[in-house]
């Protein structure tokens, strides 16, 4: 029924007949969803409030586990393998699958310490891999002019665009192969936004990425392919070129024309 | 805007630009065709514009694309606006020097006696040429283009270039008079001639659409 | 009279009424302070830091033995209390959540911190000094710490909760193991917060006089064997202010200042924390 884009590239992750339910709920907010995410490309998640976009994002590196009493069924590949099954080593998924949040959510210490959290935790040690680990990623995330000189401050202390730049340092400095971004521009001004989602498109060259965004706009500068999620569907998932211009769902266009959401 | 909209610019600017230098370099071909009679070089202009067609589609969509995916306001939006109904007017002049290519390249070869007529009709063609080379320039410097200046120049070369076809026009109805027989050869080649009177105004409109694109306001092409 | 002008008489009065009750409640406590700073000053020398207690009349007497046994007794209170404290109040807060043990357990501990003090010293009599045959410091220090448990336990669990589920989320994210999240993340976040509901339940237990008297009972020489009775200052300064004697009389309000100042500092530091806290 719905309207896939054949993938011809390579797959970062395949999701399969996934369908997912929240606790104490007994309608599922996915139902039985089936879609490819295509390797070094951005693709955009879009639709209205609760279409189970968020949910779809958080299941990639399993979100949903914090929380007891989810259930969910289906298969999520990623690497030739299901990531959904009880004996997935989670904290090795996440750090090859790495998520930016809605509010910048720098950790109570260092700058520096913020980016180099990762890399500590998977046993580097040694003080001038950490440094230049960590500058890398400070540059690579365009906050490095700013940062150099306060790496020892408290995080707190930056702005609003700055600490979110600093969660993707700190994100990609393990350097992951998909980055996952829930909604990061909504709680920053327009310029912020702008300069984020650059630093997003520039990243796409090393990362797989996925973000989902309620703002259609973001999405068509942004992606290379869309999504659009109704009711906890996929009804299209198409190059984003393509959609914007001739969406083949007739919900899609209704959607984006803003008739409804 | 975005890096990612900048590069769908340039590319889309790109691509107009080297459609107007084919069409220009054409035309100037063209005109050598003409005035040393030569079909080979006529054939030539033909060729080389044998795809334009196309690659104005190709604009047109990718220009398409651009609103979709980035809606561009303001300087942005007019700029788009115009590359787009740019694109149909460099188009249609391009046909029309295939199509004048082509016509001549017959009357060439007809022993027809035009050579009287044929300084006037170089310095039209000239004239057509030159309006052609002012847009071309002019969307090659891009900001620093003086958009005022250029249209000017244009709108010179035009009138220059009606007052030209209008002699043309006096003299070919003088001949048809004295050479009934050759009337309608006559009529057809007029009607070639046109077509360089008709580049020239379609030059007009393109140094028009890059001033609305610069200065704003609304869309004039019909003074 | 207009309506409006009814209101704005109402007004008026009642935020008189209501300043001159804030007044009156402010007054007592100058009132309290400032006898307790005239009789307290007064008493205090460097005998009081150096010197035993003493019989009545001996020159010499001092508070040593009670401060030292304040401190001991507080301070074995508090090392066990206060890990135990932190660490409950994290199980609540980050494992229990809201499940319905959870909810018990904050219910029970709620209660807990509005029992008598007097009372608990009878339960600690009943499961310590009786079947061991004597009052001793650990008993004191096990009332203090039932005492403390609650108030640690509830500030932890609320500080805790504080920290955003974002920021969890955030180093879950990075692959972070549960207990690292924890102490790498959420404690720090919420590290003035913990610190100031420590500094309160200290403060609380230093002030405790009837626990004690069932279960460290009272020494008048310095003794710092926690399985004998202990002095404390609270339980002194009972002893000696209800005495006849002058200069014992002295020395209880010696002790009534210490103590005091040794609290509101603690209350105010503690305060002060949180408020920095808070205002973030």
């Amino acid at each position: 029924m719905a309207t896939i884009v054949d993938i011809t590239e390579e797959q970062a992750l395949k999701v399969k007949n996934f369908e997912f339910t929240y606790a104490g709920s007994d309608e599922p907010n996915i139902k039985k969803l089936t879609m490819p995410i295509a390797k070094h490309s951005i693709t955009a998640l879009i639709g209205p409030s609760g279409c189970g976009k968020t949910t779809l994002l958080r299941s990639f590196n399993r979100m949903h586990d914090l929380y007891p009493a989810n259930r969910y069924s289906g298969e999520i590949i990623f690497k030739d393998r299901n990531i959904l099954t009880k004996n997935e080593d989670l904290i090795k998924l996440r750090t090859q699958i790495g998520m930016i949040f809605q509010k910048p959510t720098a950790f109570p210490m260092s700058i520096f310490d913020n980016v180099a959290y990762g890399l500590r935790l998977q046993g580097v040690k040694n003080k001038t891999e950490l440094q230049d680990r960590v500058e890398k990623a400070l540059q690579d995330a365009a906050i490095w002019q700013e940062a150099k000189d306060r790496l020892k401050h408290d995080a707190n202390g930056l702005s609003g665009g700055q600490q979110q730049r600093l969660c993707i340092a700190r994100a990609i400095a393990v350097e992951p192969e998909v980055l996952l971004f829930d909604e990061p521009t909504s709680a920053l001004d327009p310029i912020s936004t702008a300069g984020i989602e650059e630093l997003i498109v520039g990243l796409k060259e090393r990362v797989s990425i996925i973000i989902v965004t309620h703002n259609m706009q973001q999405a068509a500068r942004v992606s290379d392919y869309t999504g659009f999620m109704y009711l906890g569907e996929l009804v299209e998932l198409s190059p984003t070129e393509e959609l914007f211009v001739t969406p083949k769902e007739r919900l899609t266009e209704e959607y984006i024309t803003g008739k409804f959401g | 805007m975005l890096s990612k909209y900048d590069e769908k610019i340039n590319s889309i600017r790109e691509k107009i630009s080297n459609l107007l230098r084919d069409i220009t370099t054409a035309d100037e071909l063209s005109l050598e065709a003409f005035k040393l009679s030569d079909k080979v070089k006529f054939k030539e202009v033909e060729r080389s514009l044998a795809k334009i067609g196309l690659k104005g589609d190709d604009i047109d969509n990718e220009i398409i694309k651009t609103f979709a995916l980035f809606g561009p306001e303001a300087k942005e939006l007019r700029f788009l606006v115009a590359y787009l109904k740019m694109t149909n007017e460099i188009v249609r002049t391009g046909e029309g020097v295939k199509k004048y290519a082509r016509k001549m390249s017959e009357y060439i070869s007809h022993e027809f006696n035009i050579e009287p007529l044929k300084p006037t009709i170089l310095l039209l063609h000239k004239s057509s040429v030159n309006a052609l080379k002012y847009i071309l320039e002019c969307f090659n410097e891009y900001e620093n283009c003086n958009y005022e200046d250029t249209y000017t120049k244009v709108l010179v070369e035009e009138s220059m270039n009606d007052d030209l076809f209008s002699i043309l026009e006096k003299e070919i109805l003088n001949r048809i008079i004295d050479e009934k027989e050759l009337s309608i050869d006559y009529v057809k080649i007029l009607g070639s001639l046109r077509k360089l009177e008709r580049s020239c105004d379609r030059s007009v409109n393109i140094a028009n659409l890059m001033l609305y694109a610069e200065q704003g306001g609304e869309i004039k092409l019909f003074n | 009279m207009t309506y409006t002008q009814k209101r704005v008489i109402a007004n008026s009065i009642v935020m008189a009424l209501s300043t001159l009750s804030a007044l009156i409640g402010i007054g007592f406590l100058l009132w309290i302070l400032s006898i307790l700073i005239i009789n307290g000053v007064d008493a205090l020398s460097m005998t009081i830091f150096l010197e035993e207690g003493a019989p009545p009349g001996n020159e010499s007497g001092g508070l040593k033995h009670a401060l030292i046994g304040q401190l001991m007794l507080v301070g074995y209170a508090s090392a066990f209390g206060v890990p135990l404290g932190i660490m409950a109040g994290t199980y609540l807060s980050e494992y229990g959540l809201k499940s319905k043990l959870s909810e018990t357990i904050r219910d029970i501990s709620d209660i807990m911190m509005s029992a008598p003090s007097i009372v608990i010293g009878a339960f600690v009599y009943a499961i310590v000094v009786a079947p061991s045959g004597q009052f001793s410091g650990w008993a004191g220090s096990i009332a203090l710490m039932i005492i403390m448990l609650p108030i640690i336990l509830r500030t932890t669990d609320d500080m805790l909760q504080l920290v955003p589920s974002t920021l969890r989320e955030a180093a879950f994210a990075l692959g972070t193991p549960k207990y690292k999240v924890i102490t790498q993340v959420v404690y720090r976040g919420a590290k003035a917060g913990i610190l100031t509901g420590v500094m309160l339940g200290v403060a609380r237990v230093a002030g405790e006089t009837a626990p004690l008297l069932f279960t460290s009972f009272n020494d008048n020489f310095l003794n710092t064997d926690m399985s004998q009775p202990m002095a404390s200052l609270t339980v002194t300064m009972y002893n000696y202010a209800t005495s006849p004697y002058e200069d014992w009389q002295k020395l209880g309000w010696a002790a009534a200042f210490i103590l005091s100042m040794f609290i509101l500092t603690l209350n105010i530091l503690g305060r002060l924390f949180l408020l920095k806290r808070k205002g973030k």
